[in-house]
């Protein structure tokens, strides 16, 4: 096709577009022509004119069917015919304003839920990381044999330098250690996020200066001098983007540090961090093997698998066990994709509710295609007559399809609008790190699409019953049948049970997924943490750098907070903690038992390392199972004392005689701890997590260079007990810390119930979702059974007259009716159980205290369904019952 | 009766034409002179006898069909009745067309022939 070829079709196609009524008349002139010279050719054969317009129209044939051929030549007709068919659809919905409404609403229903849930998972795991190459980039975790298969860790500083040094899998290999870092001297003290990094760590990721320059090799030689680069955000933020921050020095934790520069605006931070230091040789903690403290990532070379990569970290994880055997002899090293690390956690339960939605508008579907099959007998005689009209078989299927599609765009537009209202409220309930770790989550042009093609698919999938049904239109039977009532009833009522024993089916699967979740929360809610969370106020302090010979006036000043803190009106008690229960931190290590021999190499013997100050037991509230709480003598005095929790005493001490044996922590059996006291056990990483073997001892009780160690990294929690809503007595707490050292940093002022409330954030979420999706399915399959009964009793009044005639009783009509619903709901029942038994295994990572194939919630559920099933079926069965004798026998 | 119409409705299409020969003979009336819808049906019957036989209701598609693809092209003119009819002449593209079709026609036409007088062995 030539150029030539468009300059002739191009203006006709736009003429028979645009131009419809003035090319229809040209056609229809020109048709009258021919007839007129035919008829006067006819006459001129000495015909009567009568019989000569007779015998003209004849050699044409019909006339509307020339002319409806003629336009189908016009290649524009389609969209033509349309915009006619649209028209006409929507004029029909207008006309039957019930049905319209109720197909919309649930079709909107289910196409918002899928386009709220997709736009999440579109955030969430669709999204690459905001780095070049994000494929290649991965994160190596040191593994332990003492740890069992799950588990993994940091990495030491040395065991990091021999994998960069010893590896060729990578372009390169990075360490960070995340920290905080107290920045004075610009406002009120504050607590800035901040990376300790090894040289090559923004290179990894891609970092562009936007000012000054990043790091460069000399700023991570020994006794190189302290050095900061800034994220865009907290140059903004602080420093109102001023230009004259490079080479200025900032006052960070107590140290000068000079900024070099900041990254480009479009750089992402990996942990959400404002600013990065070198890590130097000058950290003596980057020369300790048995230190695991740095996050280590690295990017693959492009040609290089993650597995081949693996492997070969293997080898020389297995040479560092031989070489070291005093620190290495338990360790491994893993790597794992830092794409998948991100998405790992969340994808299974954002796939089981995308699935679970799938199934929501599945169902919409079925609903709206069995109210359709109902308006289809309705209309079979329109159908009939549009038929003996002259429409073509294909016109008509079209013509139909094109009225459900309208249905959906209808149907669609309104479930936008819903998950546009819809999206705020999911993302107030969902957990805050799922929330932060996603890009926005927002109606795009990817989701946009993604419901523009839904509804599409939607449109066509519930659409295609009816138009194929009326393709099977036998016009002479139609036409012939006395009242609306329809011939093929039977047939219909085969598929309309099917669709409806597919409905209750994916009912049932939606409820045990549902319950499972709703059980397992619940479960998990009657977990308690082991303390009283009821009214304790946590806080997190930042020391500064620490120096040894400063210390014993810091840990003094820190007695002396909480001193006052304790004087406060309404605060009965208060302590410190690292780490505090629920913040998703911990400190562990090894311990030993005086007068026992060292625990076997591979096993290791570790403990929750439990940081406290005098009280912290009682503040807290768990119960002591024997001996005494740590108090403020052996808090003041440095007495080497400890309590350790149930699960250590049971584990290491099982005939029961742990009081007055001793503990040693860390590595150094050269102080021994003597246990003066058995606590219960807190839940110190959530509710779901068993708890672990703990160790509680005071600062005082560690040695110094320990201290002054942590003490800089490790935020300090205040628990404070009051007597009334602990977010009253925030601010004086505040003022108190305050007034013993105005450069504190104090964040993240919580009661502790609101921690607890945030570790159960995504159960939360999860099981409110499939809970509020599986309700939805419950409607939709009443109101599909409902209907469906409705139509079989309409179809069978005549029978059911002739039934009571004969001398049947209501209550036998009323059992009619209801054992064919039970059949179709045990079917359902039935199929939708074993669909479930199959499917539920896939979420049994997301259960707590239940087992997927839960026997009560399968019980449970299926009772549920089979009632409400049964309530929708007994509407329409007392109407069958009520039928009068005399009126449907005349009824047809 | 409206039975007959329940019968699939398919476009009417001549029976004994092969495919496109009704567009060939078409074209080239209209390559002859411009002429209108009703002459073209008055000069198929004239030229072919009764051999060929072309509906007045299928040549009327066949002719829009020729336009939309641009190998005619119609103006209105005032008849001999004193009426507005449509005259339809061919275009460059249309003349093309025509020799292609004739071309192939040619070929096609004396190769059958040559297999039809293939003597049985």
């Amino acid at each position: 096709m030539g150029p030539e070829h468009w300059l002739y079709t191009i203006p006709l196609r736009l003429r028979s577009l645009f131009c419809w009524a003035q090319v229809d008349q040209e056609l229809d002139d020109e048709l009258r022509d021919h007839l007129e010279r035919k008829t006067q050719e006819y006459v001129a054969k000495e015909m009567a004119p009568e019989e000569a317009r007779r015998l003209a129209q004849l050699d044409l044939g019909g006339v509307e069917k020339v002319k409806e051929e003629c336009r189908d030549t016009r290649h524009a007709s389609w969209i033509k015919d349309l915009v006619q068919d649209t028209r006409y659809g929507l004029r029909n919905l207008r006309k039957s304003p019930g049905f319209a409404s109720v197909a919309v609403l649930t079709l909107a229903l289910g196409i918002g839920a899928n386009t709220a849930i997709f736009s999440v998972v579109n955030g969430v795991l669709l999204r690459p990381l905001p780095y070049p190459e994000p494929q290649e980039l991965v994160q190596l975790h040191e593994t332990s044999t003492a740890w069992g298969s799950g588990g993994w860790g940091s990495a030491s500083g040395p065991d990091f330098e021999d994998w960069r040094g010893q590896s060729r899998s990578f372009t390169g290999l990075a360490a960070a250690f995340g920290s905080g870092l107290n920045l004075t001297g610009a406002g009120e003290a504050q607590r800035i996020r901040a990376l300790n990094v090894s040289v090559d760590f923004l290179r990894l990721l891609g970092a562009q200066p936007a000012e000054g320059r990043l790091f460069t090799d000399d700023d991570f030689k020994p006794g190189a001098p302290r050095v900061v680069v800034l994220s865009y955000g907290l140059w903004e933020r602080i420093f109102g983007a001023d230009q004259s921050i490079l080479g200025m020095k900032l006052t960070l934790s107590g140290q000068l540090y000079t900024v070099t520069g900041v990254t480009s605006r479009d750089f992402a931070p990996l942990r959400d961090e404002e600013l990065w230091t070198p890590v130097t040789p000058d950290n003596p903690t980057m020369h300790d093997r048995s230190s695991h403290w740095l996050d280590v990532i690295g990017r693959l070379k492009p040609d290089v698998s993650l597995q081949a990569a693996g492997t070969e970290l293997d080898t020389i994880a297995a040479r560092l066990r031989k070489q070291y055997p005093d620190t290495n002899s338990t360790r491994g090293v893993r790597a794992d994709s830092l794409e998948e690390l991100r998405v790992s956690n969340v994808r299974p339960a954002l796939l089981i509710l995308f699935a679970a939605v799938g199934f929501v508008l599945l169902m919409a579907c079925v609903n709206v295609a069995n109210l359709l099959l109902a308006r289809g007998s309705a209309r079979r005689k329109e159908m009939a007559l549009r038929a003996a009209l002259g429409a073509r078989r294909g016109r008509l299927v079209r013509q139909l399809l094109t009225e459900s599609v309208t249905l959906a765009i209808a149907g669609a537009a309104l479930g936008l609008a819903l998950a546009w209202a819809g999206i705020p409220a999911l993302l107030a309930i969902a957990p805050e790190d799922l929330v932060r770790s996603t890009g926005p989550v927002h109606i795009g042009a990817l989701v946009l699409l993604f419901t523009a093609t839904l509804s599409l698919l939607t449109g066509l999938l519930f659409g295609l019953a009816p138009a194929l049904q009326s393709r099977r239109l036998d016009l002479n039977e139609v036409l012939k049948e006395a009242g609306g009532r329809s011939g093929s009833g039977s047939a219909m009522s085969r598929l309309k049970s099917a669709l409806v024993v597919f409905e209750i089916g994916s009912a049932m699967l939606l409820l045990v997924g549902g319950g499972l979740m709703v059980r397992s929360f619940a479960s998990l809610l009657r977990v308690t943490p082991g303390f009283d969370p009821h009214n304790v106020l946590s806080m997190q302090l930042y020391m500064p750098n620490t120096t040894t010979a400063e210390l014993p006036p810091r840990l003094a000043s820190i007695r002396e907070m909480l001193h006052r803190v304790r004087g406060l009106a309404g605060v009965i008690s208060a302590s410190s903690v690292v780490y505090l229960p629920f913040s998703g931190n911990n400190i562990n290590g090894d311990f030993a038992i005086a007068r026992q021999p060292p625990p076997k190499a591979e096993q290791g013997q570790e403990a929750e390392m439990r940081i406290v100050s005098a009280g912290y037991l009682s503040t807290m509230r768990v119960p002591l199972l024997s001996g005494r709480d740590l108090d403020d003598q052996d808090d003041a005095s440095g007495a080497h004392v400890a309590v350790i929790n149930r699960a250590l005493a049971e584990r290491y001490f099982p005939k029961g005689d742990a009081i007055d044996q001793s503990v040693s922590l860390w590595d150094g059996p050269d102080r021994w701890l003597r246990i003066v006291g058995i606590a219960a056990d807190e839940r110190q990483f959530g509710l779901a997590e068993p708890p672990r073997a703990s160790i509680y001892f005071c600062m005082s009780a560690m040695k110094t260079s320990d201290v002054s160690q942590f003490l800089p990294i490790s935020p300090l929690s205040f628990v404070v007990r009051t007597a009334t809503a602990p977010a009253n007595s925030a601010k004086p707490i505040v003022a108190a810390i305050h007034s013993i050292d105005a450069d504190m940093p104090v964040t993240e002022v919580l009661p502790i119930e609101d921690l607890i409330s945030e570790s159960l954030a995504r159960p939360r979420l999860e099981s409110t979702l499939l809970g509020i999706f599986a309700s939805l399915a419950v409607v939709l399959a009443a109101v599909g059974l409902y209907s469906v009964m409705a139509y079989i009793v309409t179809q069978g009044t005549h029978e059911i007259g002739i039934r009571m005639a004969l001398g049947a009783e209501q209550k036998d009509i009323l059992s009619l009716v209801l054992t064919q619903g039970t059949k179709l709901i045990s079917v359902g029942v039935v199929a939708g159980s074993g669909a479930a038994l199959g499917l539920t295994r896939l979420m049994s990572d997301l259960l707590f205290g239940v087992t997927a194939s839960d026997p009560v919630t399968l019980g449970a559920v299926a009772i549920l369904l089979i009632i409400v099933a049964l309530a929708a079926c007994y509407v329409p069965a007392r109407r069958a019952m009520r039928v009068d004798p005399m009126v449907a026998l005349r009824y047809e | 009766m409206i039975a007959s119409v329940t019968e699939d409705i398919e476009m009417s299409k001549p029976s004994d034409l092969v495919q496109g020969t009704l567009d060939m003979l078409l074209l080239k009336f209209l390559a002859l002179e411009p002429m209108n819808g009703f002459a073209v049906s008055q000069r198929l019957k004239q030229v072919s006898g009764d051999v060929l036989q072309v509906s007045d209701g299928s040549l009327y598609p066949a002719l829009h069909k020729l336009e939309q693809e641009g190998w005619i092209t119609a103006e209105w003119k005032t008849s001999e009745y004193g009426r507005r009819a449509k005259y339809y002449s061919l275009t460059r593209l249309g003349r093309r067309q025509l020799e292609k079709e004739a071309d192939n026609w040619g070929r096609l036409s004396s190769a059958i022939s040559r297999v039809i007088k293939l003597k049985e062995a």
